[in-house]
């Protein structure tokens, strides 16, 4: 059923708005409509509320900080702490302070993090040059200042002399360029040069796009046993460094991650409501809020209200008038074991407010649709037992469940039509012993095409019958006659169509007839003549209910075809192979084509009846969760 | 000779019915595919779109059944 609905107004003085907006926002009910629409003489009474004078300044730093807020989290680690309390109120400049403050710390974190990587890299790289090539020593004069370079180059005898020749040239050969294996590829070069001439060495490096491996600042103008002694103790020292600004930047997150995410959530709520002041309306010293709700929840809210805000606050509620019913949000509430096949409606949009939920019938007739075609009592055994096995695994969440409840609704209904028809993946049933209850489908093919379209005339005239009552609940006389001479001519047509078939006495004929012609007149003159064109296609969506037969038939005949195999191919194991190979193919069908058959008899067939599609769905003013 | 054109019969009106209804599946698959690509919510429609002309083949595979059954 579609739950009723209640037009809601909250009025109190302007003060109060906020406080009002932000507990209808905590309870998370009223799906807000504009003040100025739908209430009759409000627009001269009421005008849109004001926007307060900080709101576009709050709005902005609201904004800006969810911004801030999303970069900053997600340049932290996972936090895990509670932190150390809320954070300043979200809107105002104290809050853009504290995460500046946030930003800063995690800058220099980070900075220090890189410097340090950086630096670990470096070492790492020269300390492989150094084992690469020592022992290792320079006749460089002392006084000369030599300066260090460590290379890595492709292993090219070509391009190293060539390096030293250009060496030579700038320095003028007071230079030692040391050069050895490291591996397959590469070959790590010492070039020690004087430190006049320095610069120069490291421009060429450049120039060339040689790969320099840069020392650490600290090196620099350092003897070469210093260099060493200071890359062996920042060897010992760089993890212990790591380690430690990796603690700081967990502790960081720890303190931050839970206060940034709390912000995010008042920010983002402060945003819905400064959003939902444009939609309130207002007087000089009054607010209004108003919106639609389940009616079942109005007397808590009231209470809440009450509780809350006091007695300056009042709430008025009233069920939505007919001509609101276009506006009003829907919300489907059936019972449990129903429910799941609402999901079967999320392919269409939703039932306006006001009309008729098809959910149950949904319910009755889909696994009806399912087991009449498949009706194999092997078949449904093996959907019962998968559809249980995934409810037990709760493959899929909420929607799994849902699904898993319809296929045992409908992995039962086949097993039941398979009991009726005496099917066993097909007629082996018959082998071992069932016999048909109701009909042998596989050779009374006219009685399976009379059965299954005299099924479509009962869903049809359902779906008729639903028709004349929404038009009945709407006020419209004119369409309830209409569709009431319909739904009179569908039954006497069924009532000749027994006479025809003789299954009643041929002496209901003539009065059938005449009741017909008479329904028609009706019906033409209650609709026009283009409801004797409905009537046709009305015969046409009867007829149609005959895919019911067609698809179980072809169902039943692929069965047959498959133990046929089994039976008479030679080797005996290969035709049992491809008989059971058959019999899988034949299941996968009878998953497949009964599901859209049945949906599709609904929606084209069942719901053009009756169904008046373009509900809203309901989303209720909410903190966002 | 009167079972071979019995027989035809019911293939024809099962036949040319089958092939109406592949051809229109088939334009109607083509720009559901298409729609689908740019608005997903239209899946719903789409399955309905396209399992409408099913009917075609099935009233002919129920005029063949009455044809071969002499109903």
């Amino acid at each position: 059923m579609i739950l009723p609905m209640a037009r809601v107004q909250l009025l109190g003085p302007r003060d109060l708005l906020e406080r009002a907006l932000a507990f209808l926002q905590e309870q998370g009910v009223l799906e807000l409509r504009p003040a100025a629409t739908g209430v009759t003489g409000a627009p001269a009474l009421v005008g849109p509320c004001p926007p307060a004078p900080d709101a576009a300044d709050r709005t902005r730093r609201a904004e800006e900080a969810l911004r801030r807020i999303a970069a900053l989290c997600a340049r932290l680690p996972q936090g895990h702490g509670e932190g150390e309390g809320p954070l300043s109120e979200p809107g105002s400049e104290a809050l853009l302070a504290q995460l500046g403050a946030m930003e800063a710390e995690l800058d220099a974190n980070e900075a220090r993090r890189a410097a340090l990587a950086e630096e670990a890299d470096a070492i790492a790289r020269f300390s492989r040059l150094v084992v690469a090539l020592a022992p290792f020593g320079h006749g460089l004069d002392p006084a000369l200042e030599p300066e260090i370079h460590g290379l890595e180059l492709r292993s090219d005898p070509e391009a190293i002399a060539l390096l030293g020749g250009e060496v030579r040239r700038l320095t003028g050969g007071a230079y030692e360029l040391t050069a050895r294996q490291i591996d397959a590829e590469r070959t790590g070069v010492i070039l020690v040069v004087p430190r006049a001439h320095g610069r120069a060495v490291t421009a060429l490096l450049f120039e060339r796009g040689v790969d320099e491996v840069k020392l650490p600042a600290a090196c620099a103008s350092k003897a070469l046993v210093d260099v060493l002694l200071h890359v062996a103790a920042r060897s010992r020292t760089i993890p212990v460094e790591q380690a430690e600004v990796e603690a700081a930047r967990s502790k960081v997150a720890d303190r931050i991650a839970g206060p940034l995410a709390s912000s995010a959530v008042a920010a983002t709520a402060l945003l819905g409501r400064l959003s939902a002041e444009g939609t309130c309306g207002a007087t000089r010293f009054a607010f209004v809020v108003t919106g639609y709700m389940p009616e079942e929840r109005v007397p808590a809210l009231r209470a809440a209200a009450a509780a809350e805000l006091g007695e300056r606050v009042a709430l008025l509620a009233r069920p939505p008038e007919r001509s609101e019913w276009p506006q009003v949000p829907v919300v489907l509430r059936n019972r449990p074991r129903v429910r799941p096949f609402e999901r079967l409606l999320a392919l269409v949009p939703l039932p306006r407010y006001g009309s008729t939920d098809p959910t149950p019938w949904l319910a009755i007739f889909f696994p009806l649709f399912f087991g009449l075609v498949l009706g194999d009592v092997v078949c449904g055994a093996a959907g019962v037992v998968v559809a249980l096995v995934l409810r037990a695994r709760g493959t899929g969440g909420a929607l799994g469940r849902d699904l898993s409840w319809i296929a045992l609704a409908c992995a039962l209904s086949a097993s039941a039509f398979g009991v009726l028809y005496g099917e066993a993946l097909g007629e082996l049933g018959a082998h071992l012993g069932m016999r048909p209850v109701l009909l042998d489908r596989r050779h009374a093919f006219m009685a399976f095409l009379g059965g299954a379209i005299a099924v479509g005339a009962v869903h049809v005239a359902i779906g008729m019958a639903l028709g004349l009552s929404g038009a009945l609940r709407g006020g419209h006389r004119r369409e309830a006659i209409g569709r009431a001479a319909k739904l009179a001519l569908l039954c006497t047509a069924g009532v000749s169509a027994a006479t025809a078939a003789d299954l009643l006495p041929g002496a209901a004929l003539r009065p059938a007839l005449l009741a017909g012609a008479g329904f028609l007149a009706v019906a033409v003159a209650a609709e026009g003549p283009m409801a004797a064109l409905e009537l046709v296609l009305g015969l046409g969506n009867v007829l149609s209910y005959a895919r019911l037969m067609a698809l179980g038939l072809a169902s039943v005949m692929l069965a047959e075809v498959a133990n046929l195999v089994a039976t008479t191919l030679r080797p005996a194991a290969a035709g049992i192979a491809i008989g059971v190979l058959l019999h899988l193919v034949n299941f996968t069908l009878g998953l497949i084509s009964p599901t859209v058959a049945a949906l599709r008899l609904h929606y084209v067939e069942f719901f053009e009846k009756f169904y008046d599609e373009g509900g809203a769905p309901y989303r209720p003013f909410a903190l966002a969760r | 000779m009167d079972k071979v054109l019995i027989a035809v019969s019911a293939a024809i009106a099962v036949g040319i019915s089958a092939i109406a209804t592949a051809w229109v599946q088939s334009r109607i698959g083509a720009a559901g595919a298409g729609a689908l690509a740019e608005k997903p919510e239209v899946r719903g429609a789409i399955i309905v779109m396209l399992a409408i002309p099913e009917t075609l083949v099935i009233l002919g595979f129920v005029v063949a059944v009455l044809i071969l059954t002499g109903g």
